[in-house]
């Protein structure tokens, strides 16, 4: 364990990377639970509003902005999730995840053209975009001094978070996307119309990351299509061990993940210990192969 | 061209018919001589370009076994590269004589095989791949910055003995190699062992029930997998001369499953038109746009064909040749087959 002072400190630090965590993972559930693929291309879609928004901040104020940047991640994840659903039935789930990858590709050679390109790695050039909440010092709880950017994004996360659970009680196109996730034939005989609702689910997606991208631009050195995949792997554990189901367990998960992995890159007594960045993974695989046979009755229904 | 070996005959379709012993034969005479032929004619620029390529195309036959043969996708195929690369650095480095460390360090990555394989006994499909995934993030963050295994960030030396010292000469020897693991996989896949796997990818409780020991054989294919990748990472380690912590990233292994997948994840020539695609192709168009075209092209691949078609464009081809010769083939009778031949 770090100081013991300093605990708190990290726990705040891990609970905001955690957030970002969370917020993917959302995006990665509705997707999920749409095409039953999982969305690799999410980086890419986050990263391409993150864009959007630091181009279009520059001549106007930050709120319509983010707007912009939402929708155009929105309207790829339009564009996406049409293609995507097309002739989706010929192929497997593997395969289908595989083509997000394309997407990621495609959407990394696109942003590289656009916004100027950094080299092989995906990374954009130029400045660092302009982040919509400055990370600076905010105000102090006990010994934690808070940056407004920390607390935008424990806020925003919260935020996303509870309209989504309102959104899927309480609006008809909240509980159509349920019904199609459940049985998509019965909705459709219920007169819903499933390609619609899939293609809302990735707008959705599209529209959670970039508002993940954009509230996690402040804390990491560059927050390209390469960086924010990279951040997936976590998201995706978070996801999972919420059996890609509940928001809930999701996003707890995913903030103990950004918590446990400050704690132990911080500490100074496993400092020496090459373990400490693999724990979260380790712990991953651990919760596979003891909770593992219930997701995989599951993946093998859904392969059916 | 280095696809020259694969194009004999033997690494067609899954559906092909039983291999007998002498069939192996005229493969492996054709990939030696046309091997022999490559190295005779062209510069050594593209005689390492070539080396490279078929180095890669073992590493991603690795690839087609686990997840073409077995249906186990893996994201950690590179990360089984980077420990044979770094095993066989040891080894040299331990005096190990030369003729012995690339095999050593190839048999000694199986354990590695069967640790990120053991998820495949609880999961399968979508959920498997993710995990490796993370086993593979684990390497690239812990394993491979650990300085005592690998001198990280420096990386470590690989230095050919003598007789290997030329161009030429490790051309010849990594192409012998190719061949070698092309011709036992294409026989491997033929046996009942293959058969087994096949079952066990085509519906894993009907090859339960028929008594296919599958967590054994998905742990083997793990092994076996883990291994011929490592021996692409020892190979590979040779061709540059020494072995960089960073050469074997998660990203890599995402890539390559999805390139191979798109050209056809059950072919076993697709490792070879793969890594022909990969560093052959950009290497004719250098200098020109079309080089930057190369990562594009695959991108959209991905979203226009496997997106719509389970074993990718050799697939799709398969599909048109056969679809006026014969009726769809009967998931039931073919697993009739399996249970009689696997007894």
């Amino acid at each position: 364990m770090p100081e013991l002072s300093l605990v708190p400190s990290y726990v705040v630090a891990g609970a905001v990377l955690g957030s970002m965590y969370a917020l993917m993972a959302f995006a990665l559930v509705l997707n999920y639970r749409a095409t039953r693929v999982i969305n690799l291309a999410l980086g890419g879609m986050g990263a391409f509003g993150l864009y959007v928004f630091a181009r279009a901040a520059e001549w106007m104020p930050r709120v319509p902005a983010l707007l912009l940047g939402m929708m155009a991640a929105g309207a790829l994840g339009a564009v996406i999730g049409t293609v995507s659903d097309a002739g989706a039935e010929r192929s497997s789930a593997l395969n289908r995840t595989l083509a997000t990858l394309g997407w990621l590709i495609a959407i990394t050679g696109v942003m590289a053209v656009v916004f100027g390109s950094g080299g092989a790695g995906g990374e954009m050039g130029g400045d660092r975009p302009k982040a919509f909440i400055d990370n600076t010092y905010a105000f102090r709880i006990g010994d934690v001094n808070l940056t407004w950017a920390q607390v935008a994004m424990l806020v925003v996360t919260a935020v996303v978070l509870v309209t989504m659970l309102v959104f899927f009680r309480s609006t008809r196109l909240g509980v159509a996307m349920r019904a199609v996730a459940e049985n998509p034939t019965a909705a459709r005989i219920l007169g819903i119309r499933v390609a619609v609702v899939i293609v809302s689910a990735w707008v959705l997606a599209g529209l959670i990351a970039c508002i993940a991208a954009v509230f996690v631009s402040p804390f990491v050195p560059s927050a390209g299509p390469t960086t924010l995949t990279g951040l997936l792997i976590q998201a995706y554990a978070a996801a999972l061990i919420g059996r890609l189901r509940s928001l809930w367990i999701t996003a707890a998960t995913g903030i103990a993940i950004g918590v446990a992995e400050s704690l132990f890159i911080s500490a100074p007594a496993l400092s020496n210990v090459p373990i400490r960045a693999g724990f979260p993974f380790l712990a991953i695989v651990g919760f596979l192969v003891l909770r593992g046979r219930e997701l995989g009755a599951e993946a093998e229904l859904e392969a059916a | 061209m280095s696809g020259a070996p694969a194009e004999t005959g033997t690494f067609g379709g899954p559906e092909r018919a039983t291999t007998s012993a002498g069939r192996a034969l005229a493969p492996l005479a054709t990939g030696i001589a046309a091997a022999l032929l490559i190295a005779a004619l062209v510069t050594p620029y593209w005689l390492f370009i070539l080396t490279s390529t078929a180095v890669l195309a073992i590493t991603l036959s690795s690839i087609v076994l686990l997840t073409g043969f077995v249906g186990q996708p893996s994201l950690a195929q590179m990360t089984f590269a980077g420990f044979g690369a770094f095993f066989a650095a040891k080894l040299l480095e331990a005096d190990l004589p030369f003729p012995l460390v690339i095999p050593v360090a190839a048999v000694a990555v199986a354990p590695v095989g069967v640790v990120v394989g053991l998820p495949a006994l609880r999961i399968g499909g979508l959920h498997l791949a993710l995990t490796t995934l993370g086993a593979a993030l684990f390497a690239d963050r812990v394993v491979f910055t650990w300085k005592p295994l690998t001198n990280y960030p420096n990386g470590l030396t690989a230095v050919r003995p003598g007789w290997l010292e030329s161009d030429v000469a490790y051309f010849l020897f990594v192409a012998g190699w190719l061949v070698l693991v092309l011709v036992l996989l294409a026989r491997v896949r033929h046996s009942r062992r293959g058969r087994r796997w096949r079952a066990i990818m085509d519906n894993e409780r009907g090859a339960r029930a028929i008594g296919v020991d599958t967590a054994a054989e998905k742990l083997t294919a793990f092994a076996t997998s883990a291994s011929i990748a490592g021996l692409g990472g020892a190979l590979y380690a040779f061709a540059v001369g020494g072995v960089n912590p960073l050469s074997f990233n998660m990203f890599l292994s995402l890539n390559y499953l999805a390139i191979v997948a798109l050209v056809g994840l059950p072919y076993l020539i697709s490792s070879v038109i793969c890594a022909t695609w990969l560093l052959v192709v950009p290497e004719i168009f250098r200098g020109s746009d079309a080089a930057n075209l190369n990562l594009l092209v695959v991108g959209l691949g991905l979203i226009l064909v496997i997106g719509r078609h389970r074993d990718g464009v050799l697939g799709m081809l398969a599909d048109r040749l056969t679809a006026r010769r014969s009726p769809p083939d009967n998931a039931e009778q073919r697993v009739g087959t399996i249970d009689a031949e696997a007894r």
